[in-house]
């Protein structure tokens, strides 16, 4: 479980100038065995959110806490029961998938027997044997995205976040993708997830939140969102509600 | 035609806008290089310079010494106040006199008649064969070749030769002090370039390709991964040093005594102890600084440039310690690259003392201890500009 109260995260400005609210005042919760997600245009907090929710941040205000534990006291502990993956993020192209899921799991501090078994499992669950030995570097993207995956699971997180991991992915390997969320979901874990694919949300979100130059601009249910649709499509209504948050806001963005 | 031009364009019109690059690729070698050659340029010609001007003190063996060869030469005073000469005294034992610095060159001089009944004097030149030593001997032959052309233009004939060299130096004193310098150089240089080959890319590599972000975000805290990564900057600059050690090895053995006089005789195991110690420690040193300045830069290219202006600053320093007259005292000892190099030539030649070998050790720990504490501080103020892209 993911709770997230009243948070603010505002950067010094570089240069003379006024501070950059990347987040401003947001709350919500993401719930065990449900799959939520995080909305919004290109730089409107989203990332930034997400990396306070995994510790690699802190807010400036408010609070987080994942799993019961505060993100900011608790960090080590989190860590375990969290898996991060971004679109952003790379393999140690030199090394092999196998090597890869060994070196994270020793990260994590597993070993020995519940490390082979848990390697094992994900080779599995993933398809990871065809290419299990080749060096990470000389992968397909869709090979890559379903290593980087495994990776992300060898600690068998409770929580699981994914930040636009379907970015720069073909349509079968964010198919594949789709279905470990699912999956997820299945076994009973945390699932969030950013992106600003609204055909994503349709298919997957049990509930949504909308960013909006940092702030929060919707709140609630997939059901309650579509329940408000006035559009034709999900896509339209997720513009209409940027339009009119830019409106509110001075209309300049 | 158009497309080249047009890319051309897209590539100045990029360049123009990345202010770093343009700062570190026009503006800094229009500034700084210039700078260091003529600051590189006007120290060794400051340490020429105090090198000839440097006092030295010739003894003149008294026994059986003319009158006549002793007025010719300390006439010589006069035009000369930075040699000075002294009559020694009697059952002076040369060989202490040199060893404990009393003097740097003692002269025996032996008056041979020729016949003609003109004074001739054959000299025997007792010296030590290190770096100094030998500066020493050649600006007193200096003295003696000018007084043999007064002689000769005078119509005196040849009064005075130099008929005998006798080297005090041990093999260890005078290949230390001759080849330590370029030892140290190489030893200093490839140790930064062997740490620098990995450095940059375990750090701002990493970052750029979000690989260590996908690894702060386990348990493992940001200390362990970066002790991990800097025991293996070490090990790769040892394995620099190391395998150039052993290629240079192998080759002056191949060579036998094409080499001549290249001896590592002498030293001994306590001293070979203290050269690798302090190779260790100066490689981690390297590996702390070369980490962190490649963690604090934006990207790849930004610590690539920022550690190949260290690596030019670090060839001047280290071109400044193989000098004559440089030595490992005073508050050099506490500057890191210079400290290290002319303390490897001083372990080598052993003229260490364990106080300035600590002092310089100690002060290389202490440096490395607060650039750590430097980079704890930000990572504890600033972790996401730091370590996020």
């Amino acid at each position: 479980m993911i709770k997230v109260s009243q948070v603010h995260k505002i950067y010094p400005s570089s240069k003379k100038g006024e501070d950059v609210h990347a987040v401003n005042d947001v709350s919500f919760e993401c719930k065990p065995g449900r799959v939520f997600a995080l909305l919004g245009p290109n730089g409107s907090g989203k990332t930034t959110m997400l990396r306070m929710i995994s510790t690699m941040m802190q807010p400036t205000r408010g609070s987080l806490a994942v799993a019961g534990l505060d993100t900011s006291k608790d960090t080590e502990k989190i860590r375990k029961t969290l898996g991060f993956l971004t679109g952003s993020a790379g393999l140690h192209e030199k090394l092999s998938a196998a090597e890869s899921l060994e070196f994270f799991g020793q990260l994590h501090g597993i070993r020995g027997d519940e490390l082979r078994k848990r390697k094992e499992f994900l080779i599995e669950r993933f398809e990871l044997g065809e290419f299990l030995n080749r060096a990470t570097g000389k992968l397909s993207m869709g090979q890559k995205q379903r290593v980087m995956l495994a990776r992300t699971l060898i600690h068998d997180p409770q929580v699981v976040i994914f930040d636009e991991a379907t970015t720069g992915l073909d349509v079968l390997a964010a198919k594949g993708l789709i279905e470990i969320i699912r999956d997820c979901r299945q076994e009973g874990k945390t699932v969030l997830f950013s992106t600003h694919i609204m055909g994503e949300v349709a298919m997957l979100a049990d509930d949504v939140s909308i960013l909006h130059e940092g702030r929060q601009i919707y709140s609630g249910t997939m059901d309650e969102l579509k329940s408000q649709q006035q559009s034709v499509s999900l896509e339209d209504e997720f513009i209409k509600l940027l339009e009119s948050a830019t409106e509110k806001s001075g209309g300049n963005s | 035609m158009i497309v080249v031009w047009a890319t051309f364009r897209k590539e100045i019109s990029e360049v123009l806008r990345d202010k770093r690059t343009l700062l570190l690729t026009i503006l800094v070698p229009m500034v700084f290089y210039p700078a260091l050659i003529m600051l590189a340029g006007g120290l060794g010609a400051k340490q020429q310079m105090k090198e000839q001007e440097r006092k030295i003190y010739v003894g003149i063996n008294s026994e059986e010494v003319s009158q006549e060869f002793v007025t010719m030469v300390m006439d010589q005073q006069g035009k000369d106040e930075s040699i000075v000469w002294k009559l020694l005294e009697k059952e002076t034992s040369v060989k202490e006199s040199l060893q404990t610095g009393a003097y740097d060159i003692i002269i025996d001089t032996e008056h041979v008649k020729n016949g003609e009944d003109k004074p001739y004097y054959e000299l025997t030149m007792h010296f030590f064969s290190t770096a100094k030593g030998e500066t020493d001997l050649a600006r007193v032959e200096a003295i003696f070749a000018n007084l043999k052309a007064e002689m000769i233009e005078s119509n005196m004939g040849k009064i005075i030769d130099i008929s005998e060299y006798k080297d005090y130096a041990s093999v260890r004193e005078s290949t230390g002090s001759k080849f330590g310098g370029m030892a140290a150089y190489f030893i200093v240089f490839l140790a930064f370039t062997g740490c620098m080959a990995v450095a940059v890319d375990v750090a701002a590599g990493e970052k750029e390709r979000g690989t260590l972000e996908a690894m702060l975000v386990t348990p493992a805290s940001f200390w362990e991964i970066t002790f991990g990564k800097l025991i293996f900057v070490v090990v790769m600059g040892l394995l620099s040093v190391g395998s150039t050690a052993l290629g240079i090895g192998s080759m002056v053995l191949a060579m036998g005594s094409a080499v001549e006089g290249m001896s590592l005789g002498g030293v001994g195991w306590v001293s070979i102890l203290g050269i690798l110690l302090l190779i260790l420690v100066t490689v981690f040193f390297f590996a702390v600084l070369l980490f962190t300045m490649s963690i604090l830069a934006r990207s790849s290219k930004e610590a690539h440039m920022r550690c190949s202006l260290l690596m030019l600053l670090i060839a001047m320093a280290l071109v400044y310690c193989t000098l004559p007259g440089v030595a490992s005292t005073g508050t050099i000892l506490f500057i890191p690259v210079l400290n290290v190099a002319l303390s490897l030539r001083a372990l080598w030649e052993g003229s260490m003392t364990l106080l300035d070998y600590t002092t310089v050790v100690g002060s290389l720990v202490i440096l490395c201890a607060l650039i750590i504490y430097y980079v704890d501080r930000k990572v504890s103020n600033d972790a996401e500009s730091m370590l996020l892209k």
